[in-house]
């Protein structure tokens, strides 16, 4: 029924099987906006956290999809800066992405502030030095940039590229991309690096405090470099997902390959920087303010097992098998290695802020703990099915990936009686 | 501790630890002198708003050498490198230079709570509800300090509505309005055993200049370079090595301030 | 954010961190006003279809794109890197040089290719159209036997009125088969003079742009052959059953209605790929 709004060519399920698909997560985000709801109107002490644990689950869930996201400024760099050009079997599908990660990171920061409608001060009022400032002044341009990027996309639909405004706008869009895209380089290195530099310049929790260069700590480029090595893998993560979903070659194997192998190398260098930053942290940077490392690790459940499985069992073992040729090319093994990845980063993630928080630094407070209520995980929940409403849309009347039409027939059925 | 780190006009609390019952009149006075709203039902002592906040501590040892003490903590009003006025997004906090007051604008604060987790002192406090009076109850409040909304952080501004009253009524008599007017804030009015002391290092009367130069004062976290205001007596080894964190004590050449 | 607003601070960092959000703002800003003011500048100027075909050909599959050099065996898989005008194209002259020297000039060209009526007075377009030059300097266009058996026996055709405008590689005509709808590539520049009735071969009489009209971009017989084999494998290609052998032959001819070769498959897709319109 809606043949003529998918792309020419593509053959997409029927709109049956697709509505109820898209039924099942609007019916997710209902439930999840209704958790949302709830925390706008009743308040945050709808949510878990307290005066201790002052960022819970959201925090550490949007520092990760916002690093997951850093797949469409690395794609873009790859692709408009390197002009390495097979990568535009990606780039369209890593927009897309970007853009639902960062705008459910807004959304989810609009909620987790206790007064959303003041979030305009941090642009009336701002505090140059402060990181957050820094953040909220990038993620904003960043979020503008995508969407930018995304209405060529959107434009090129089948039906809404016959309206002669459109064809003309999305083409003259086009060629201002790659400038576009050196912009969203240089916002993502901002944000990436202040998300890292929010807690690194803590110095008042030593558990997170790091030295570093200027006014920027380690952690701000230890962000960075993680963000740029985790980006590739999750748009390769995401096709090979969305592959197998919609049971179709969207793209030539090489290019994941290739994602994997540059995630590889760059997740191998980001291994190498941890490891002297946690290095410097655990001989100078603590100690110096009285703060022994070994005490932040003999909490129950919270033992060095976590430095270790961040360091070497998430970040050293999925390096390594991304840049083993016939790992990479194995596409089990492939895959396996970037959800290994994906996991050293949100485990990074969750140390930055969850476990920073968890330990006291006054001498008298104890360790705590805090377990999400379900309104929090409703509102991400909310995200993550609007992120998929968003992509199933844009996968089905847009061309997310343009080597599809090379790699799929048309035949339709397999077994067919030849009229002669 | 070098006293030429505050000027001689800004405010400087000195608490004596040894002196300290635990009794919490001080927790009380500051919540009705700022118009602290009764706890929601739900709230717990990790979602209360408690400016000024005693804790029990402990030295560790059982049997004989067992042994227990009472620190109230208010903000410290960190003098240097202030951590949550270098982090808050739109400054909404400020440090007065005149008083060395560290103060928070309720009405331009949106509630990210960055400068909670900057906090080392644990010292700041959320809204997590909507401050609620019970009918009549909103005769106790204080007109002279704006209550919050839901949302918002707050701290303790060492009574900085008392501060400007104390001004107000210095200009009213015909005094010069120097910035360092005495005054005292309501937890050390309320003090049955006067163990906290508040004033300028100019203002000899207070004695707190004297008091933070003796040889029992000390400091939480020195090491973490906040130089706070808030200063604290006792003769116990203990507490001053636990709130120092230093491993060994250092010796009486040393002194602290 | 301002120096008007109360508390703004004039200290360095304050004042590169508002510079460089200003410079991204205006960058921004900027680009997107310009591609604005372009995209007027192109609907006032008309440069709608020849937009519509350059993005158009850049969404095509590879094989679509080939070279005609490619197809007739000059030039080894090399793809068309100027939406088939031949005419600017640098590597044209050569790439003719060199065929014309390398070609058996006394070769015994058979213009039937595989059945398929090809005639040697008509030159041939890459969308399915044939050109054939009059005596008195019109044009005439039509649809090749290729695009007839594609489209079936009874495809609905709405051609332009007399006095339309055709862009080389603007939409000539539209074509209406079953629930698709395909637009035909214009093979040349020029203006409807007359349209064809139901009994003549041809659709559109056209006076061209210029005279002679440019036909670089044409296929003559010779390279036609080869084209429309290579045609017939891209559409083999396209619907490929694997484990299904057969073919769109007929012993030796070819059916009249492909589309009926194969029932299910995505026929509307296919004539996309086949006509260069998806």
């Amino acid at each position: 029924m809606d043949s003529k709004l998918i792309p020419r060519g593509l053959e997409r399920t029927t709109l049956r099987n697709f509505s109820l698909w898209m039924l099942f997560w609007v019916i997710l985000l209902g439930f999840g906006l209704y958790g949302a709801y709830l925390c706008l109107v009743e308040g945050l002490n709808q949510t878990n956290m307290d005066n201790r644990f002052v960022f819970g689950l959201w925090i550490f869930l949007d520092l990760t999809v916002i690093a997951f996201g850093a797949g469409a400024f690395f794609t873009g760099l790859l692709l408009y800066v390197l002009k390495r050009h097979e990568f535009s079997a990606v780039i369209n599908s890593a927009v897309v992405i970007g853009l639902i990660c960062y705008s459910g990171a807004v959304a989810v920061l609009a909620i987790d502030v206790g007064q959303p409608l003041r979030a305009w001060f941090t642009f009336w009022h701002p505090n140059a030095h402060s990181m957050l400032t820094e953040v909220t002044f990038c993620i904003t341009c960043y979020l503008v940039v995508l969407a930018i990027e995304y209405t060529p996309i959107l434009l090129k639909n089948r039906k809404l590229k016959e309206i002669p405004t459109f064809l003309v706008f999305q083409h003259e869009l086009h060629k201002v991309l790659p400038i576009l895209a050196a912009i969203g380089i240089f916002l993502s290195f901002f944000h990436q690096g202040s998300l890292g530099g929010l807690y690194g310049v803590l110095k008042g929790r030593p558990f997170a405090f790091r030295e570093g260069f200027g006014i920027w700590p380690s952690t701000f480029f230890l962000f960075v470099i993680s963000a740029a090595a985790i980006g590739p893998s999750f748009v390769m993560l995401t096709t090979v997902l969305v592959s197998k979903i919609s049971r179709k070659k969207l793209v030539k194997p090489e290019i994941l390959h290739s994602l994997g192998r540059i995630s590889g190398w760059i997740l191998m260098a980001y291994v190498l920087f941890k490891s002297i930053d946690t290095l410097v942290w655990i001989n100078r940077t603590s100690p110096s303010l009285l703060f022994s490392p070994y005490e932040y690790y003999n909490q129950e459940s919270f033992g060095t097992w976590i430095l270790f499985a961040e360091i070497v069992l998430l970040g050293l073992v999925p390096a390594l098998m991304l840049l083993t040729k016939k790992l990479r090319e194995h596409q089990g093994w492939l895959v396996t290695a970037g959800i290994l990845a994906c996991g050293g980063i949100a485990l990074n993630r969750f140390v930055m802020t969850i476990q920073t928080l968890a330990l006291p630094t006054l001498p008298f407070d104890a360790f705590l703990s805090y377990v999400p209520s379900w309104q929090e995980v409703a509102t991400f929940l909310a995200v993550v099915a609007y992120g998929v409403l968003l992509y199933s849309v844009s996968f089905r009347y847009l061309t997310l990936f343009p080597q599809e039409r090379d790699l799929n027939s048309l035949a339709r059925e397999r077994h067919v009686s030849v009229r002669l | 501790m070098n006293s030429s780190e505050h000027l001689t006009s800004q405010y400087v609390m000195v608490i004596d630890v040894d002196r300290c019952t635990g009794c919490g009149a001080c927790m009380i006075a500051c919540a009705i002198e700022n118009n602290v709203s009764p706890a929601h039902p739900d709230a717990t002592d990790r979602t209360g708003v408690t400016w000024m906040r005693v804790v029990k501590v402990d030295s560790g040892k059982n049997g004989n050498g067992q042994q227990a003490r009472f620190l109230p903590l208010p903000c410290q009003q960190c003098a240097a490198q202030t951590p949550c006025v270098t982090v808050c997004p739109q400054n909404a906090v400020e440090v007065d230079e005149s008083t060395g007051i560290v103060f928070q604008m309720p009405q331009r604060c949106f509630g990210c709570r960055y400068c909670m987790a900057a906090c080392p002192y644990h010292a700041r406090y959320f809204n997590w509800w909507d401050p609620e009076w019970p009918e009549g109850m909103e005769q106790t409040l204080n007109p002279d300090v704006a209550p919050r909304m839901r949302g918002v952080v707050e701290k303790c501004n060492f009574c900085h509505g008392r501060y400007h009253a104390a001004r107000a009524a210095a200009a009213e008599e015909g005094h010069p309005t120097s910035d360092n007017v005495r005054y005292e804030p309501a937890c050390a009015q309320a003090c049955p055993t006067q163990a906290i002391t508040f004033g300028t290092l100019a203002d000899e009367e207070s004695g707190v200049g004297e008091l933070i130069r003796s040889a029992t004062a000390f400091r939480i976290l020195p090491k973490l370079g906040t130089e706070p205001r808030v200063y604290y007596l006792s003769e116990l080894k203990w507490i001053r090595q636990l709130a120092e964190r230093e491993k060994e004590l250092p010796t009486g050449e040393e002194v602290h301030g | 954010m301002f120096p008007f607003v109360y508390d703004f601070r004039w200290d360095t960092t304050s004042l590169v961190f508002l510079g460089t959000f200003f410079s991204v703002v205006a960058v921004v800003a900027l680009m997107v006003t310009a591609a604005s003011l372009r995209s007027l500048k192109n609907l006032r100027g008309r440069k709608i279809e020849a937009i519509r075909w350059h993005d158009m050909f850049e969404d095509l599959p590879a094989p679509a794109r080939a070279c005609r050099f490619s197809i007739s065996g000059s030039a080894r898989g090399r793809v068309c890197h100027n939406s088939f005008e031949c005419g600017g194209c640098q590597m044209f002259p050569h790439l003719r040089a060199w065929e014309q020297h390398h070609r058996d000039q006394h070769e015994e060209v058979d213009i039937r290719s595989l059945g398929f009526n090809l005639h040697d007075d008509r030159l041939y377009h890459r969308g399915h159209t044939w050109v054939r030059q009059e005596e008195d300097g019109t044009c005439l266009i039509g649809l090749d036997d290729f695009a007839k058996r594609l489209l079936g026996p009874t495809p609905s055709i709405h051609l332009p009125p007399v006095g339309s405008t055709l862009e080389l590689h603007g939409v000539a005509f539209t074509v209406q088969s079953g629930i698709s709808t395909v637009r035909v590539i214009s093979p040349m520049e020029g203006e409807v003079i007359e349209i064809g009735s139901s009994e003549q071969d041809w659709l559109m009489r056209v006076r061209p742009a210029e005279e002679p009209a440019d036909t670089k971009h044409l296929l003559d017989g010779r390279d036609a052959r080869r084209w429309i084999e290579f045609e017939m494998e891209r559409l083999h290609q396209l619907i490929e059953n694997p484990g299904v052998g057969a073919t769109l032959a007929d012993g030796g001819t070819p059916v009249e209605d492909f589309s009926e070769m194969r029932p299910g498959t995505d026929w509307d897709g296919v004539l996309g790929m086949m006509m260069l319109d998806v």
